[in-house]
């Protein structure tokens, strides 16, 4: 039943040298309808990017074209120097198997409980034996702290657990890197700044690259290194480097706007 | 709302009083309007001074009547509108409110032919990609090469087929009765009530009893099956599938197009069986006992009767699980979007399984 994937490990693909990921002039959209146009950057190893913007500007987007679930309509994305957009199926899916994603509301298999939801991949993937597998997945939720609700199905989590063990399944095949779609959107204050720890201590202690899409301020500024900010106007990235610096001395209004958090017309009063 | 001209200024001035609300405000929009209308040259002067209370209803009437375009000198002047109130129109921006009402550009019959047709087309060319992924994924699982969720296609069989035989039974059995009724009628008349049997028999193994387990089959598993999938593409699960570099065609729809192309024969097989007994039990009735029933039925249908019933059985199966599964691959986002692609699917697979039945009947006749 399990096949055996060519998965490499964290350690070996932290090895090689350059960016873990590259998007270069990348143009992306759904049908005629451009959403970001030559965009590019870098996601370095062990960093954790934000992918930050208003609402509709194409975050979630951009990710699922960073992930191969969409075919952008122009320019190339690197994995590890490999181009997931010219890659074949079986390439593709090999690269996929790197990036570890958690969905924006969990996506955990509704017929599976807590614990299965994360052995999944290794069921699927792995000739390990169930024992072996049931204590892999249990160390995992432990990681996010969800090891008491590992027998509870995914209808029965509070939005915060389902994001956890999202986190979980998606780490459990060895990914070195993590995408997370909007990963404390609803989630309280107390939950969100969990979570937010649970994402450091990851990249921390287990040295993972993040892609986290988020527009929560508070969020981005607990976890982000680095923020890539889109603009759904000009269909372009219009800021890139550390989010305080962003917010104390971008020059840009619309930057300096969403980071200050001020309505349209506070904007037009500072003059832009 | 008084309305008064002024014979100096030439201005028509609309006095708003009271209370304007939802419940109130439909004939003071009206003659508001009816207002301007009637004077589209003279300037207009709205008099809120002795306004006592608007709702939002009320805050829309008077950006409307400041928003509509008036030529010079006829332009609408609020006058005396409480502050807090006043502070609330600016908020809406006239250019952006009226945009979004701008009517979609009407299109030609001829250009809504042409798009209707590449949608068409489109779906087409989704729906053969679809088929051709199930084929090659169907073919590999039957030659042994490619893998399959036996715990999955077990699953899929219990609910779709175990739990699905007490409604099997009665709706066969109940053909298998209204048929040897309904033939058995006329049959008398002409003393012919031995031949009910072949009627019955050829009836229900060739036709009826496949015939009527697969529309069951693709009004409870079919929307079943597009619910199911379209739940899941909904919640990203879907997503979650393809990230993992794993084929949803190999995840999702192989273990149900398996499970399917199995489970309807055998729902198909006792239908049969149980709308013979229902035929039988009717010509008892009409003087034909068990064992001539039975003697009759040896006479009048045969193994092939029995295979082309369970083949044809097997390819509803199969069609209702692949429209099923796709229609549910194919759900757009939202709870709607669900419904939509469990109706549709058991619209198309019953549209389906006419559509191959009339092409078997003309293949064997």
């Amino acid at each position: 039943m399990a096949q055996m994937a060519d998965i490499p490990s964290t350690a070996a693909a932290g090895a090689r040298g350059g960016p873990a990921i590259s998007v270069n002039r990348l143009k992306m959209g759904y049908g005629k309808r451009v959403l970001l146009d030559n965009a590019s950057f870098d996601v370095h190893r062990g960093e954790i990017l934000v992918i930050l913007g208003g609402s509709g500007c194409g975050k979630s987007s951009l990710m699922k074209n960073i992930i191969g679930l969409y075919q952008p309509m122009a320019g190339d994305i690197l994995i590890d120097g490999e181009s997931i957009v010219r890659a074949g199926p079986e390439k593709k899916a090999q690269l996929q198997r790197r990036m570890g994603v958690m969905y924006q509301s969990g996506a955990l298999f509704g017929s599976l409980n807590v614990l299965q939801n994360v052995r999944f991949p290794l069921d699927e993937f792995t000739d390990m034996g169930l024992a072996e597998k049931n204590l892999t997945a249990r160390m995992l939720l432990q990681l996010v702290e969800m090891g008491h609700a590992e027998a509870l199905m995914p209808g029965e989590l509070s939005g915060g657990m389902q994001k956890r063990a999202g986190i979980a399944r998606a780490m459990a095949l060895g990914a070195d890197m993590l995408m997370l779609d909007e990963p404390s959107a609803g989630l309280d204050p107390i939950t969100a700044a969990n979570l937010d720890r649970t994402i450091r201590s990851l990249r921390d202690n287990l040295g993972f690259t993040f892609v986290v899409v988020t527009h929560e301020l508070q969020s981005i500024f607990n976890i982000a290194d680095r923020g890539v900010m889109l603009d759904p106007v000009s269909h372009s990235i219009i800021a890139e480097g550390k989010p305080s610096d962003l917010r104390d001395h971008s020059e840009d209004p619309r930057v300096r706007q969403f980071f200050n958090r001020l309505p349209d017309e506070a904007r037009q009063a500072t003059g832009s | 709302m008084p309305v008064s001209g002024s014979p100096s200024t030439g201005a028509v001035t609309l006095s708003l009083e009271g209370r304007i609300t939802a419940y109130t405000v439909a004939p003071i929009w009206r003659k508001a309007l009816d207002t301007l209308a009637r004077n589209p040259d003279r300037p207009i002067l709205v008099d809120a001074s002795r306004l006592e209370y608007i709702d939002n209803t009320g805050i829309a009437l008077i950006f409307d009547l400041k928003r509509r375009q008036r030529p010079p000198g006829a332009e609408v002047e609020i006058h005396d509108l409480a502050p807090n109130l006043a502070a609330l129109i600016p908020a809406y921006d006239a250019k952006r409110y009226a945009k979004a009402y701008e009517k979609p550009e009407a299109i030609g019959v001829i250009e809504h032919i042409g798009w209707a047709a590449g949608q068409q087309l489109t779906y087409l060319g989704i729906m053969l990609g679809f088929l051709r992924n199930c084929g090659t994924a169907l073919g590999r699982a039957i030659i042994g090469r490619g893998e399959v969720r036996w715990s999955e296609v077990l699953s899929v069989a219990t609910e779709a087929g175990a739990n699905a035989v007490p409604i099997v039974l009665l709706i066969g059995f109940l053909m298998g009765v209204i048929i040897a009724f309904e033939i058995g009628l006329v049959a008398q008349q002409f003393g012919a009530v031995i031949f009910v049997v072949n009627g019955v028999g050829v009836a229900m193994l060739r036709e009826l009893g496949p015939l009527m387990t697969a529309i069951v089959f693709a009004g409870r598993t079919g929307a079943a099956f597009a619910a199911e999938i379209g739940t899941q593409k909904v919640n990203e699960e879907v997503n979650a599938i393809l990230t993992f570099g794993l084929d949803p065609v190999y995840f999702l729809v192989l273990p149900r197009l398996l499970a399917s192309m199995v489970v309807v024969p055998l729902l198909a097989v006792l239908a049969d069986l149980v709308g013979l007994f229902g035929g039988a039990l009717v010509l008892v009735t009409f003087d034909i006992s068990f064992l001539q029933f039975y003697n009759q039925l040896l006479g009048a249908v045969g193994a092939g009767d029995l295979l082309l019933g369970v083949f044809k059985a097997s390819v509803f199966g199969l069609a209702i699980a692949a429209i099923g599964c796709q229609r549910g691959l194919n759900t757009g986002a939202g709870a709607t979007s669900v419904g939509l692609s469990a109706t549709s699917a058991v619209v198309t697979g019953i549209v389906w399984i006419v559509v191959i039945d009339g092409i078997f009947t003309v293949l064997t006749s």
